[in-house]
């Protein structure tokens, strides 16, 4: 039985438009997995299966999606804050919201401001996602959103992890905290899409 | 068509990356039939 792989290519073959493929085939299967998930229906080894066979299907698209046949619905840069190396959380958000029909900028752990503002200069109309495992490091992420917001005052930034919670959120002056991944697909099609 | 891109998201949905990739076993509907063993 084929998979994500020959399907793909199958439909490429057949004259299917390159959106068609991201809209009606991959982002429909990674919400679902993505509910699922929140729901605690299935847990990380599933979703980086799915997640796997999106970034497969996703070789195939590539060449649309830098040819402007294909779009994507926006660009979200993430990273996990300065002092903190955990990042199975991070990952799991970017490959979710990537196989929700985002372009991600993912600029790895231990990033401070001056990272994210630099990403941000280059893809201005991008929204960020903060990581933080550790009560020690959280605390940066205060200082990293007040940064961005003084340097470019528009900016979505959105914030996750173990220790988070929607008072602290709000405390640093974030504009959205999600429990899971795919809240912040969520946070990203209501603001964005 | 669209009964292909439906199966695309059911791939992606159960995890089937390629052919070689296991059944996750939501997907044992799609099984071809197993030759008999026995002889």
């Amino acid at each position: 039985m084929d998979g994500a792989d020959e399907i793909t290519i199958e439909l490429i073959k057949n004259g299917t438009e390159s959106q068609d493929i991201l809209t009606l085939g991959l982002m429909p299967g990674m919400e679902r997995i993505g509910i699922k998930f929140r729901e605690n229906k299935v847990f990380v080894p599933q979703v980086l299966m799915s997640a796997k066979a999106v970034s497969t299907a996703m070789i195939h698209l590539k060449p649309y999606f830098a040819s402007g046949a294909a779009k994507q619905k926006g660009t979200f840069i993430i990273g996990t804050v300065l002092g903190d190396l955990h990042d199975i959380g991070k990952n799991l958000v970017a490959m979710m919201v990537e196989g929700n029909g985002y372009k991600v900028i993912d600029l790895g752990t231990d990033v401070s401001s001056d990272k994210f503002i630099a990403a941000l200069k280059e893809n201005p109309d991008a929204t960020i996602g903060l990581s933080a495992l550790l009560t020690t490091t959280m605390v940066n992420m205060e200082s990293i959103t007040k940064e961005i917001k003084t340097v470019l005052p528009g900016t979505l930034v959105t914030v996750g992890g173990a220790p988070i919670n929607s008072e602290f959120c709000n405390k640093i002056g974030s504009d959205n905290y999600s429990p899971d991944p795919q809240g912040v697909v969520e946070f990203l099609n209501k603001k964005i899409a | 068509m669209s009964e292909l891109l439906q199966k695309l998201a059911e791939c992606i949905e159960f995890g089937k990356i390629n052919k070689a990739a296991p059944y996750p076993p939501q997907m044992k509907g799609w099984m071809v039939p197993m030759k008999s063993q026995s002889n």
